[in-house]
């Protein structure tokens, strides 16, 4: 199974426009991105979900209508899919995220170990919470939209997070430090780099994206971060921004993973920069 | 005095800054009392890099290197725990003595 390209997301958030004619089409073989861009993109414009499409009771059964406070159109009928669907989940409060989190990671208890649940779980809750933390104005409440899949065949599982908030730009343009480096680089690139926060006077450490980059390029996955017209790419060979023709409002990632191959957050951490001026075993007395 | 603390009986999950910033706040609270030590067990549960930050990270900082390696002694942890607080612990001490230095050369 192929991962998830550039060009079939941009290509994607490039149609979504085509919601207000009613003529938006979603390709064949429907992956967790495409629904979250669609129920998030309804529920900003105040569009109906209306889906007229082969797979309406799979998209039904993701819970799309239900995320977005929309009635579904048919009952759905909800067998045990776990281990391999995560139904959209609405994010609206910090308070949420350890419980979401827990329960998205466990939703893929059946095609991964125990250990990269644990990781799962480590990497959904980081970026849940980036996802309330920027991309909302103070005064906002925020939302955003969860769900995955995982496709045990093909080796592959997707979890795509969409949130209709200020975007990274705007949240990057907090932090003066960075005006320079945003004026000559992409946001979303720069926000993926270890430590690169836009709340530079609060406790937040920019930890979430670097976290997701590290995890997709030590273990040939996939990271895409799509914010405003931009469009990074990272892990399994590829480092690259795309230009898009058309802006999402607010901030998207996709993570992707082989779930074949453990994922290991510890590994991650060992590669972040430490002061050079400690000993790499300065702190072991501590522990026990 | 020894304090012991277990925080899964505070804490649901060691996950986010709000269960950080609380676990500081406690913590803080034993050692500024009759605690001249305090033993935090994680009993080998799954540490997020915000919660670490959040709560050791910053205590770290507050303390600062001697003071925080005397007072404080970390116990059960996973590989992947024990990496993520070693490295918050680290990058907090070092911009803390930094702070400092720039508050002192003006």
């Amino acid at each position: 199974m192929f991962q998830v390209s550039s060009s079939e997301v941009a290509e994607f958030v490039e149609s979504l426009p085509n919601l207000q004619y009613g003529s938006l089409t979603l390709p064949p073989f429907i992956k967790p991105f495409h629904l979250a861009f669609l129920a998030s993109s309804c529920r900003i414009n105040g569009y109906e979900l209306s889906i007229n499409h082969q797979n309406e009771r799979y998209i039904n059964r993701m819970g799309l209508y239900e995320a977005i406070g929309q009635q579904p159109p048919s009952r759905v009928f909800r067998c045990n899919q776990a281990g391999r669907i995560v139904e959209a989940r609405a994010i609206t409060s910090v308070d949420n995220v350890p419980g979401l989190a827990s329960e998205i990671s466990s939703m893929f208890q059946n095609c991964v170990s125990q250990a990269t649940e644990d990781d799962l779980s480590i990497l959904i809750s980081e970026l849940l919470q980036n996802c309330c933390a920027h991309s909302v104005a103070p005064d906002q409440r925020p939302f955003g939209l969860v769900c995955g899949q995982a496709w045990p065949n093909g080796g592959l599982a997707q979890i795509a997070i969409v949130d209709t908030g200020v975007g990274i730009e705007e949240s990057l343009s907090n932090n003066e430090a960075l005006s320079e480096r945003l004026e000559s680089s992409s946001h979303c690139q720069l926000a993926c780099e270890y430590g690169i926060t836009g709340k530079p006077n609060s406790t937040h450490s920019g930890y979430g994206l670097a976290l997701a980059k590290g995890l997709a390029e030590q273990h040939s996955g996939r990271l895409i971060v799509l914010s405003g017209n931009e469009l990074y790419i990272c892990g399994n060979g590829q480092n690259s921004s795309v230009h898009l023709n058309s802006a999402w409002q607010g901030t998207a990632i996709i993570f992707e993973w082989n779930v074949n191959v453990a994922l290991d957050t510890g590994a991650v951490y060992s590669e972040w920069p430490t002061p050079a001026t400690m000993e790499e075993d300065e702190y072991d007395e501590i522990f026990d | 005095m020894k304090s012991l603390i277990k925080l899964s009986e505070h804490f649901d999950a060691l996950s986010s800054r709000p269960a950080g910033a609380e676990a500081r706040k406690q913590l803080l609270m034993l050692l500024s009392g009759v605690s001249t030590q305090v033993i935090i067990d994680f009993e080998f549960r799954k540490v997020s890099p915000s919660f670490a930050d959040e709560s050791i990270g910053l205590i770290a900082a507050e303390l600062g290197k001697s003071e925080f390696k005397k007072r404080l002694k970390i116990i059960n942890t996973t590989e992947q725990a024990r990496a993520i607080l070693k490295h918050v612990i680290k990058t907090r001490v070092t911009q803390s003595d930094y702070r400092d230095e720039i508050a002192v050369a003006h």
